[in-house]
């Protein structure tokens, strides 16, 4: 039987596979969640440490264009992360123990037009988590954040920067950072 | 101010109550034309016609702002009676607490959805009239909050955050239509929104009044960015540059004050 569950959620697999690896050592249960899809989770309270990505980085044409993706956007990278936070939140809450760290984009870097969907997803998230953290903090769940930085989403090559997003996001596991931000240039 | 407005006409979301009122009140003083865009079909009547009385043209139209259909069909009904506008305010917004004892996702998206995309929507339906308007600019209500996320109140801050994030992200495109774009940062104003709320800063509220002189000067001056009021724009502001660690430690004090709400 595990001694914890780390939750794994929308997260490139090549990520995914990286994180179970590095779980793997501790006797940690894995539990992968596609698409925010929290109701495929057995027993979400059982969750020791969540780690939420809200990555999902449509590139829009045109004004036109733009609605639809901010729209697919803040579906799958904020509702997502809220529907996930909340379904491990009060097992969390109740033992007084657990980490979420949810990985986004980082805003600021995100200054092209053609990324304004992207970008208003992502501070949408980050200031939800933001607000929360230190609320969460009091209750014994600690919540960090890890930001990627990047200027060029059409770039954005998930699968080529596994080994340095999983490296930072354990260390801000272990260290409890509360946010950090990387290049992913 | 007056040389601004005369003749101009202005389509307001959510302008039956608030602050959406008082500056499609002061606007339509100022000689504007104001259309009104609202969930609450009584109450933008009633708002139009009032105006009216000032001696203005003015429209109404119901629509909800998560029902892009409806945002359509209200700027058509608009710009059929009124013309193109010269300017688009999307004041329409809700407000919410989100508490650690009550998380509620279908509440927060709920406040995702009207605050941020409902603006966003009002923007896209807008975008073919305001082509037609002269010297066109868009107006977004976001709100202090928005430059860093406060305690009870994270879906509303979210919501708002993200919302100034898009719109800035797509100035560029606006202004290569010739599309103005202001982003507006209200502090906190006494709003029928606001009196109902479960989280009561002890800060000073201001006037929907005084909130609209902010805004229709900006507005007329096409401000980029309008922020009020100064103080408490400048305090918020600098709250974004503190370490997380330091934010944490301000939040959680600025937390013990709210005592009839749990942490």
């Amino acid at each position: 039987m595990a001694d914890s569950t780390t939750l794994l959620a929308g997260l490139p697999d090549a990520w995914q596979t990286a994180f179970a690896s590095q779980f793997a050592v501790n006797n940690t249960a894995i539990v992968t969640v596609n698409n925010g899809d929290h109701s495929a989770l057995a027993e979400p309270q059982s969750v020791t440490t969540a780690i939420i990505g809200a990555l999902h980085v449509p590139v829009a044409t045109s004004l036109e264009d733009a609605l639809s993706k901010l729209e697919g956007a803040v579906e799958q990278n904020d509702f997502h992360a809220i529907n996930l936070m909340t379904a491990v939140a009060e097992g969390m809450m109740s033992r007084r123990a657990g980490q979420i760290l949810l990985i986004t984009f980082d805003p600021r870097a995100l200054t092209l037009p053609q990324d304004a969907p992207a970008r208003g997803s992502a501070r949408g998230i980050l200031t939800y988590f933001e607000s929360l953290r230190p609320a969460f903090k009091q209750r014994g769940v600690n919540m960090g954040m890890l930001l990627l930085s990047t200027n060029d989403l059409s770039q954005w090559n998930p699968t080529a920067k596994t080994d340095a997003v999983v490296s930072a996001a354990m260390d801000c596991l272990n260290r409890t950072t509360l946010q950090r931000t990387i290049s992913v240039r | 101010m007056t040389q601004a407005w005369k003749d101009r006409t202005v389509y307001i979301t959510g302008a039956a109550s608030g602050i959406a009122k008082a500056v499609a009140t002061q606007i339509a003083q100022a000689g504007g034309n104001i259309g009104i865009c609202d969930r609450n079909a009584d109450g933008a009547a009633m708002a139009a016609a009032e105006l009216a009385k000032l001696g203005v043209s003015t429209a109404w139209a119901a629509a909800d702002v998560c029902v892009p259909e409806q945002l359509t069909a209200a700027i058509q009904s608009l710009e059929s009676e009124l013309g193109p506008p010269s300017g688009v305010l999307a004041c329409a917004g809700i407000t919410g607490t989100t508490l650690l004892d009550q998380l509620s996702p279908a509440r927060d998206q709920l406040l995702f959805q009207i605050n941020l995309l409902g603006v966003a929507r009002t923007l896209h339906a807008a975008l073919p009239a305001l082509r037609r308007g002269q010297q066109p600019w868009f107006a977004g209500v976001s709100s202090l909050v928005a430059l860093r996320g406060l305690p009870f109140t994270a879906a509303y801050c979210g919501s708002k955050a993200g919302l100034a994030d898009y719109l800035e992200g797509l100035r560029p495109w606006l202004t290569a239509e010739g599309i103005g774009l202001t982003v507006i940062y209200p502090g906190y104003v006494r709003t029928p929104l606001t009196e109902q709320g479960a989280v009561q800063p002890k800060i000073k509220m201001l006037e929907p009044e005084q909130a609209a002189n902010y805004i229709v000067r900006a507005l007329a001056k096409r401000k980029k960015v309008c922020q009020f009021p100064p103080s408490l724009a400048w305090g918020l502001a600098l709250l974004r540059w503190l370490p997380a660690k330091n934010y944490d430690k301000a939040m959680s004090d600025a937390a013990k004050t709210m005592t009839h709400l749990k942490y």
